[in-house]
Parts: C-alpha cells; sequence; structure tokens
C-alpha cells in the first residue's frame, strides 16, 4: 500500500513499517463512515422485519456466539430497545462523536444485534465481515478526521479521538492494514473450507453447480413469492463447462487471498475480481451479500481519502513539523 | 496510554509505546480470531458462529437427489399451492427451511401447532386461490437438480405428506 514507511531497520522494522504504515487520517475517517453508513442502511432498512423476530415460537431460538450468555429470546419490547439504540449509537459512530464511548458502544450492541438475528435457525454469512470490521475500527482512534470530534471535540477531549493529531500518522495507518487484512483472511477461510471439504475437485465445477441447482430449487419450493432461482442455472446445466473457470477463478481469489496484501495495485485488482464473483453469485443464485456486492467490503484496498476535501485531512505530522519549527 | 501522536513526531512509531503494544495486540488478536475457526472444536456448538466463521457454504457435496421439505395448500380437485416462508418467518428463506426442518425432527406435537397455524392463516386469506384450499400439508419432495434446470421440469419425481391439517372453515 502507498504511503509504507519503514521503522528502523531489520525484520522487526520491516514488519512494524507494513503492519503500522503511517497512513492519513482521513483514510480512517472516510472508512468509517462508508462502514458506519452501510450498517445503519441495514439496520433501518430491515428494521420491521428484524423486529418481527420477536413474533417467532420461541422453540426455535438457537443461539450462537454472544446470545448463549442469556437465557432465551428477549422480550419484544427489550429487542426492539436494544434494536433501536444500536440504531441511535450507529448515528454517533458514522459521524464520530464522542468517539471513545460510542464506539466500543456501538460494536457491542451491534455485536449483540447482529449475532441475535442469526440465532435462530440459521447462520447467514452476511454480516460476519462488516461486523469484524467494525470490531477493529472500535479499537482505532477513527474518528480523528472526517468526524464531528475532529470538528467540535477539542472542549471535550476524553471523550473524542485524537482531535490534535490528523495528518499521516502510524496511529492510523494499522487499522487500515488491520481491515485489509481481516478482509483477505476471510476469504482465505472459505477457499480453505472448499479445498477441506471437497478438495481439489471442487474446481472441476460439478459442486458448485450442485450448489447452485439446490439453491434454486429450495427456493422454489419454499420461497415461490419471496424467492426466485437464479436466471443462469438453466444455462449452466445446459453449457456446463462454463462452470470450470468460475469454480477455479473462485477458489484462485479465496484461497490465495493474502496476495492481495503484498502490493496496492494487487489489493485493488483483487478487490474488483472479488467483487466480481459476488455479482457472479448474485446472477447464478439470486443471493446478494450486501458488503461486498456494493464493493464497501474493499474500500480499505484504496485510498479513500480523496473521496474528501483537502481540509478535512488536517495537516500532515511533517507539515506541523515544520510550523512547529 | 499515549493517546494522540503529538504534533510533529515522527510518523514512525517510538521503540516502547503502550498504544503500539495495544496496536500489537489488536492485530495479534484479531488476526488469531479470524483463523480461529480452523480448528474444529473451535467453530462454535452448531460447527459455526458468528462473527467467526471458517465459511463452509458451498463447499459439501450434496447428495444424488434434493428432498426439501416444504409446505403446500391443497384444494379438493387435486391442485396444490406452495406456502412461503415468509408464512412463518421474518428471516429469510433459509431460516424458514430450518426452521421447517427442526419442526420436522420436533415430532408430531410441534408439527400439529405448525400445520395449525398456517391453516389459520390460510382463512385470513382473501381470493379465489386460497378460498378452495381445505387442506394444509407438510410434505418431502424428491427432486433431481438436472432435469429440474436442464429439463425445466419442475415437478417433484415424488412426494411425501409428513403431515397435514384441515383448514378451519
Amino acid at each position: 500500500m502507498s504511503g509504507t514507511k519503514k521503522a528502523g531497520g531489520g525484520v522487526a522494522g520491516a514488519l512494524s513499517g507494513w503492519f503500522l504504515p503511517a497512513w492519513p487520517a482521513a483514510r480512517l475517517g472516510v472508512l468509517r463512515f462508508a462502514l458506519g453508513a452501510y450498517v445503519l442502511q441495514d439496520l433501518v432498512r430491515v428494521r420491521r422485519p428484524v423486529l418481527a423476530l420477536s413474533g417467532t415460537d420461541p422453540a426455535q431460538w438457537d443461539p450462537v456466539g454472544v446470545t448463549t450468555w442469556i437465557d432465551g429470546p428477549l422480550s419484544a419490547d427489550a429487542w426492539a430497545f436494544t434494536h433501536d439504540a444500536t440504531i441511535v449509537v450507529g448515528v454517533l459512530f458514522t459521524l464520530g462523536l464522542f468517539w471513545r464511548v460510542t464506539a466500543p458502544l456501538f460494536a457491542a450492541f451491534l455485536l449483540f444485534v447482529w449475532t441475535y438475528r442469526v440465532s435462530w435457525q440459521m447462520i447467514y454469512h452476511v454480516h460476519h465481515l462488516a461486523m469484524l470490521h467494525v470490531l477493529v475500527m472500535a479499537c482505532a482512534p477513527a474518528a480523528a478526521a472526517v468526524s464531528l470530534d475532529a470538528t467540535f471535540g477539542r472542549r471535550w477531549r476524553w471523550l473524542t479521538s485524537q482531535p490534535g493529531g490528523r495528518g499521516d500518522s502510524w496511529h492510523y495507518g494499522w487499522p487500515v492494514r488491520l481491515l485489509c487484512i481481516v478482509t483477505t483472511l476471510s476469504y482465505l477461510m472459505a477457499g480453505i473450507a472448499k479445498l477441506q471439504i471437497g478438495g481439489l475437485d471442487w474446481a472441476a465445477g460439478s459442486n458448485l453447480l450442485d450448489q447452485v441447482a439446490y439453491d434454486g430449487i429450495y427456493k422454489h419450493v419454499l420461497a415461490p413469492d419471496s424467492e426466485q432461482p437464479g436466471d443462469l442455472i438453466g444455462f449452466a446445466y445446459r453449457h456446463s463447462w462454463i462452470m470450470f473457470p468460475l469454480a477455479m477463478g473462485s477458489l484462485v481469489l479465496e484461497s490465495l487471498a493474502p496476495i492481495a496484501l503484498v502490493h496496492r495495485r494487487v489489493g485493488q485488482l483483487w478487490s474488483v475480481a472479488t467483487m466480481g464473483m459476488h455479482w457472479g453469485i448474485h446472477l447464478f443464485m439470486n443471493l446478494v451479500f450486501p458488503y461486498p456486492i456494493s464493493g464497501m467490503a474493499f474500500l480499505s484496498f484504496f485510498p479513500v481519502e480523496k473521496l474528501v476535501p483537502r481540509r478535512w485531512h488536517g495537516e500532515s505530522e511533517l507539515e506541523a513539523g515544520e510550523s512547529a519549527a | 496510554m499515549k493517546a494522540s501522536p503529538p504534533m510533529g513526531a515522527p510518523a514512525t512509531p517510538p521503540r516502547f509505546d503502550l498504544a503500539r503494544v495495544r496496536a500489537w495486540a489488536v492485530i495479534v488478536v484479531t488476526c488469531l480470531a479470524v483463523l480461529s475457526p480452523l480448528v474444529p472444536e473451535l467453530r462454535g456448538r452448531n460447527d459455526d458462529s458468528f462473527p467467526l466463521s471458517w465459511f463452509p457454504m458451498f463447499a459439501k457435496t450434496r447428495p444424488d437427489f434434493e428432498r426439501p421439505v416444504y409446505v403446500v395448500g391443497r384444494s379438493p380437485d387435486g391442485k396444490s399451492m406452495k406456502i412461503d416462508v415468509k408464512w412463518w418467518t421474518t428471516g429469510g428463506f433459509n431460516q424458514g427451511r430450518n426452521m421447517l426442518t427442526k419442526t420436522v425432527a420436533a415430532g408430531p406435537d410441534e408439527l400439529d401447532y405448525f400445520c395449525a397455524k398456517l391453516a389459520k392463516q390460510v382463512t385470513k386469506k382473501r381470493g379465489r386461490r386460497w378460498g378452495a384450499v381445505e387442506q394444509v400439508a407438510i410434505v418431502r419432495g424428491k427432486f433431481d437438480r438436472a432435469r429440474f434446470f436442464g429439463e425445466g421440469k419442475h415437478e417433484p419425481l415424488d412426494e411425501k405428506t409428513l403431515y397435514s391439517c384441515h383448514v378451519p372453515r
């Protein structure tokens, strides 16, 4: 990635320079805003059906992760309060206000809400990566720029996130690097699962075609009004050769995902290709993973600070040093 | 803990800095956590969890035939209409599928409760289509994937009724 500066010499210095690169606070700030906005739209968009979960037969309760710590489903009021409180704290997270309090609070609320949503007999894999990104972001000074803390927070320093330094610094580089690492590791895990279960034969494509058709048949019989099998499944059965490059491509993108970390351009190329894979999944299975398909999952691979006016970036440490001298 | 990089400080971290140690700790813990589902014992009680997962979807080998459990409404003339998962869950079709499978596995009492609930919903539906439905049935179909998509033949090879109940009119 660009802007990486090595700290000292030797392996330790090289590692430190790579894991803790000096990148602008504005990049982390833009990523925080984008991630917060993405999560908020999800929470608001599906609010009504999600709140209706409280009407589900309690016998279907099947807790996972943090929801195993509670005795059973919440009451309708408690669930609605928790969900809506998450939206409120999410607004503060997105705007970067009182970061030291709102960031961990939002991460905790969201972890509970999204876990609660998948605690009813089905663990959807839609929010795993976005949740990990929120958890990383909550551990970082992500409201030092492009935030209300940076603009108005000087009076309440103990509540805010480093409104003093907004330039390039390792303080703002490591969280972005970690977002990239988490993204690639998640895809690596999916690749390993395919190799572990299906072996290299998975790349032949017949298993993938079976999976696509299985999903289509279940949609046909179980969700005739609300879901449709993908339009291209019939085409794939008539031209099954097409599944080999698709399966091989998916396996390569997933299993070799960490290669995206070696260079900025490779990371961007991998991001675009992986987003394309998700569009392919959408076309074949009518299945949408909104976080990657929208490109939001891959923003950390790009210099997104260029999207906001220069005056929001704050002065760089070099400039600050020069002005101090 | 050092809260912010001081103005004019070098962009690279000093050797001993609590904020730096904290950054390293978050990096190491996060990476280990994301990779932890590689160990089967750490995958959670459902062999999967949230927000950590080994993303096993699309990986497993499918059997020769698909045998989904689904719900139909039947009218006296022998016609049947599939009942959408939205009738019993707001959580999406995969969640609805697993709920139905669990209900079937739970036995007749659960099935009776589930079926009666759907039958009651049929009575609230307007229109001739649903007005003719006299029975709700939970069935297991047998489908051949290639036949279904390659030849476009969507009817099941076989359909077995697991449980049925009458619509109270």
